[in-house]
């Protein structure tokens, strides 16, 4: 089997697969989601944020959809306003949740090893 | 300002992922702008930038970009015509207004080329720009040179057209049959002329047909005439410029026709030069000339002065009179009439 390009996964994919978790968003949004769930802490930047969703794009681990619509029920067609709208596929999903896994199995032996308090879920 | 530079700085990601991200990414920055207010946050934001520039970068070039994950609008069914929009985006009017001032500036150097390039002119014929180049020889002096050379080889070849006699011929009984209208310059014809004469060698009599002759040069007249003899004689010749002129260059080497009978052809249209040839060969009985009278012209009705080494006669002796044939018949009739005479002549010889 080839190795995946994403194998380990690196932090900002598993970030942007996480934040497309809750649905459907667009790059600004995803880079919002993020940075409110890490509660400020890593912040997106366009160059890391378009890469990593190129190569989830390539692993088809998040896919490209159709722009929806508008609150008003109008579909924009200038350039400026079309985002692109990403959403996480079941593959994507599946390789967050082993990856969360993992992290949890990483999280249990610091904890065995009292590394962690117990505020930490 | 702020957006120009990153805009710059996004130039460091490879063409596909701008291609691809680059409207996304400037939408990110622009939108970050709007909501992060403040020098902190500014700050903040663009070290944020400069550090996703260190570690989006080489993930940036990591990426393949496979054509059909990224460009799958355009692409149809097999066989189906499409078409792409490259960009989808209006001109700005900046843009515009450069291609305006790029269009003028194209537009007024092709016209200040075209005036200046006068010199050329690929309309007129060669004639025009040989004269438009000697006109211009001040810059260069060549085409001076070269439009002499080129008119030289012209006016050679125009005289070589007028060296054409109108038919050498074998008549019956190995006559030869010369039909000439005009006496060429005997510079440029002379070994034209001399050709003809060779010709000649090899028949048994000759027939001169002048009864369209309008004249010619007398140098030429002479000249034929010298193949005739085989020693020099007196040569009645009222042009005459030098005394050499005055005589026959007989005997011409390689010719053999001093014994064959000659036979002169003369009509009243018969002009000129051709009478000066038809009364020196009378005078000199070297031949016998069959037709009419000829038409009595004068030499110096060409427009050309007396010459000082001219005879004491300085206009000819058949002026007014013309030249008496020795056989009369009608000039329709005389090359009938020559050739008979010319087979007797052989016949008896």
């Amino acid at each position: 089997m080839p190795k995946r390009k994403l194998d380990p996964l690196p932090a900002a994919a598993f970030h942007i697969l996480l934040s497309l978790s809750a649905g459907d968003l667009h790059g600004y949004a995803i880079m919002r989601q993020v940075e409110a769930q890490t509660e400020g802490k890593v912040r997106l930047g366009p160059g890391t944020l378009y890469s990593s969703i190129q190569a989830l794009l390539e692993e088809r681990l998040i896919e490209e959809i159709e722009q929806a619509p508008a609150p008003d029920g109008s579909v924009s067609n200038s350039p400026k306003d079309r985002r692109r709208l990403y959403r996480l596929t079941p593959g994507g999903r599946k390789v967050a949740r082993t990856e969360a896994e993992r992290l949890a199995g990483i999280l249990r032996i610091a904890r065995a090893k009292k590394i962690l308090r117990g505020e930490y879920v | 300002m702020s957006e120009k530079i990153y805009a710059c700085l996004l130039r460091l990601y490879p063409a596909r992922f701008r291609r691809h991200y680059q409207a996304e990414a400037l939408q990110l920055f622009r939108d970050r702008m709007r909501d992060e207010r403040g020098a902190r946050r500014k700050l903040r934001l663009w070290a944020d930038l400069l550090k996703d520039l260190a570690v989006g970068l080489p993930q940036a070039y990591r990426n393949t970009y496979p054509k059909a994950a990224t460009a799958p609008e355009w692409q149809t069914a097999a066989g189906s015509p499409a078409f792409r929009t490259l960009e989808e985006e209006p001109l700005r009017p900046s843009s515009i207004v450069m291609g305006g001032l790029f269009a003028i500036a194209a537009l007024a150097l092709f016209i200040s080329l075209m005036n200046h390039a006068a010199a050329y002119h690929p309309f007129s014929t060669s004639a025009g720009r040989l004269a438009a180049a000697s006109a211009g020889s001040e810059t260069n002096p060549d085409a001076q040179v070269v439009a002499e050379k080129i008119e030289e080889k012209m006016g050679r070849a125009r005289q070589m057209e007028n060296c054409s006699f109108e038919k050498l011929e074998q008549h019956p009984g190995n006559i030869g049959y010369v039909k000439l209208n005009w006496f060429p310059d005997s510079a440029p014809c002379r070994e034209i002329a001399e050709g003809v004469m060779q010709r000649l060698n090899e028949t048994d009599a000759i027939i001169f047909d002048l009864r369209d002759a309008r004249g010619g040069s007398p140098e030429m007249v002479r000249l034929m005439a010298g193949w005739l003899f085989d020693h020099p004689v007196s040569w009645y010749n009222p042009r005459a410029v030098s005394p050499a002129q005055l005589v026959t260059n007989s005997p011409v080497p390689g010719s053999r026709l001093a014994d064959k009978p000659v036979f002169v052809l003369t009509s009243s249209r018969t002009f000129s030069g051709a009478e000066h040839f038809a009364y020196n060969l009378k005078t000199l009985k070297r031949a016998t000339l069959v037709g009419e009278t000829t038409s009595g012209a004068s030499h110096a009705g060409r427009g050309t002065a007396p010459s000082p080494l001219a005879l004491s006669e300085p206009k000819p002796i058949w002026e007014g009179t013309g030249v008496p044939s020795d056989v009369r018949v009608d000039a329709a009739d005389a090359l009938r009439v020559a050739e008979k005479l010319a087979q007797s002549a052989i016949h008896t010889k």
